[in-house]
């Protein structure tokens, strides 16, 4: 039986400490059970933003501090009365099995800082008021956000990311060969940055947006017969599965890229 | 001093033309100090007697007949030619001959020599080996290609179901990507894939999923899958990419999905143009 370790830090101060407002932080340091292994981290998020940056150590450092104006509150003090704000934003932090679990109370807007070994595999996603920032990790990334952007930057390693409205910016300096990616925003630009190396196919769709890019790439015909056709003023008409499908480099897995409003950038790294 | 090569070269001229004396001696000499060449040699010598000891072929009382017919046949002249001649003797009354023409034609072919004759025999029976060790080689092959082929399917189902179950949203993406390649697919991915696109937490996987199910929507539980995934994703990217697969397919039977989706209150306003594009066409188809 692997020891479990669950520290929940919200309202477990004890009564002689003096009383901290919402806008102090918590910080915690919680090491991997097994530090040689697999190691995992998952941060989810229900108002907030996560900061995610490498570091040599084993351990996991879990920063936290609240947001102003995250929390609903629901009426004005009854008159003589004051409102008693809880301290810091409900951290909660579990380790089992080498995987690394991080909450915080939904209630409040909390901004959560992680400083992570850096080959440590992320699972991050947060849902309002937020941004998602990775810097440094070289591991499996797997980052959704719904109204905010998500920026990774300086990493390696196989990406899946997506946001609703934000825009995703990434940059990746190298890529663990043979695993298939994907990019993916419904109002925001995709903005990725690839090794200059990379061996990639790509799978690119914009329905209202453009595509661009600087690698030189090899297009594919779409998978699906497209059809065309003249009508009636004589003007020609073709319909495929809008896809576009190209290869890096000679192709590898598949990179896939998809907007429906945005733009789709996919630029060559130095 | 002879080297070996020369040795052997002796070797095989003193049994066909014999050699001299002093020839003999030098090659004496070399097998008295070369057991490679004297155990040649002396393998050689064997054969040799061996070949010796076999009968003297005596010819026979038919072959006889036959030839002094031929010979009869080819004095009287008259253009006929040897081998007619032959073919008459057979037929004459009283001929000793009851095998039908062609054995005789064959026959004729057929070389005196014992040793070509041993020669002949032992090529046919070389051949025969080695054209049905191949013909049964070739079958197994075959057999073993479509056993082999028929592992490599199922393992491949495997390893996509299992990559469907995977933590790694990367693995599972590769797991849908596996089950695009196979040919065919089985029902058991595609209801994989069905369910990876009812059920996975990812986004970016569930499109995935969209885009290998659309290339089998031929098949009726693929396209019934869809359908009633349109009313139930949350994704706005999602029913997107299955709207676009309702209306690229005019498929009629995703309108009633199409409109309980339009009457969703979550609706993303983003979607809402697509969807209502979507309806129109097909409506029209």
């Amino acid at each position: 039986m692997k020891p479990l370790l669950v520290l929940t830090l919200a309202f477990a101060l004890l009564p002689s400490a003096p009383p901290l407002s919402a806008q102090d932080g918590d910080r915690v340091v919680v090491p991997f059970s097994n530090p040689s292994g697999a190691k995992r981290l998952q941060c989810n998020l229900v108002d907030g933003s996560i900061i995610v940056k490498a570091h040599r150590g084993n351990d996991v450092i879990v920063e936290s501090k609240g947001l102003d104006g995250g929390r609903k509150r629901r009426g004005s003090p009854p008159p003589g009365m004051r409102r008693l704000e809880p301290p810091g934003v409900g951290l909660q932090v579990d380790e089992q099995d080498n995987l690394i679990k991080i909450g915080a109370l939904p209630s409040r807007s909390a901004e959560i800082t992680i400083t992570a070994p850096a080959d440590t595999s992320l699972k991050l996603s947060t849902v309002n008021n937020g941004n998602i920032t990775v810097e440094g990790v070289t591991g499996e990334m797997d980052i959704s956000n719904l109204n905010g952007n998500i920026t990774i930057r300086d990493v390696g390693g196989a990406v899946v990311a997506h946001t609703l409205n934000g825009k995703l910016i990434a940059v990746l300096h190298s890529v663990t060969a043979g695993k298939p990616m994907s990019f993916s925003t419904l109002n925001g630009d995709v903005d990725v940055t690839l090794p200059p190396d990379v061996k990639a196919s790509l799978k690119m769709k914009s329905d209202n947006g453009d595509i661009f890019t600087d690698f030189e790439v090899t297009l594919k015909p779409s998978t699906s017969t497209p059809t065309g056709s003249r009508d009636s003023k004589g003007r020609y008409k073709l319909r495929s599965d809008r896809t576009t499908y190209a290869t890096i480099n000679g192709g590898g897995p598949d990179f896939s890229f998809t907007t429906l409003n945005g733009n789709l950038y996919i630029r060559k790294g130095k | 001093m002879l080297t070996c090569e020369q040795a052997r070269e002796r070797l095989a001229e003193r049994w066909v033309d014999g050699i001299d004396e002093p020839r003999r001696m030098e090659l004496d000499a070399h097998l008295a100090g070369c057991s490679d060449c004297r155990e040649q040699a002396e393998e050689l010598d064997s054969l040799w007697h061996a070949m010796a000891l076999m009968p003297e072929e005596e010819p026979s009382r038919r072959m006889r007949a036959n030839f002094e017919h031929m010979l009869d046949a080819y004095r009287a002249g008259g253009g006929a030619s040897s081998r007619t001649g032959i073919v008459q003797t057979q037929i004459a009354p009283g001929s000793t001959a009851h095998l039908p023409r062609w054995w005789d034609g064959l026959a004729a072919l057929w070389p005196r020599q014992p040793l070509v004759q041993f020669a002949i025999a032992g090529a046919a029976l070389i051949f025969g080996l080695v054209s049905g060790h191949l013909y049964t080689a070739r079958q197994q092959d075959q057999q073993t290609i479509a056993q082999l082929r028929g592992e490599m399917n199922s393992m491949r189902q495997l390893v996509a179901l299992s990559l469907l179950q995977q933590q790694s949203a990367s693995d599972r993406l590769k797991g849908v990507t596996y089950s695009v390649r196979m040919e065919p697919a089985g029902d058991e991915v595609l209801n994989a894939l069905l369910d990876t696109l009812r059920e996975d937490g990812n986004v970016n996987v569930r499109l995935a999923a969209v885009d290998a199910l659309r290339q089998f929507s031929a098949r009726q539980t693929v396209r019934r899958g869809l359908r009633d995934a349109i009313a139930n994703q949350d994704s706005p990217l999602v029913q997107v990419a299955l709207i676009d697969w309702a209306m690229e397919s005019r498929d009629g039977g995703s309108l009633p999905a199409l409109r309980q989706l339009a009457g969703r209150a979550d609706l993303n306003p983003s979607v809402r143009p697509q969807l209502e594009r979507a309806i129109g066409l097909i409506e029209r188809h």
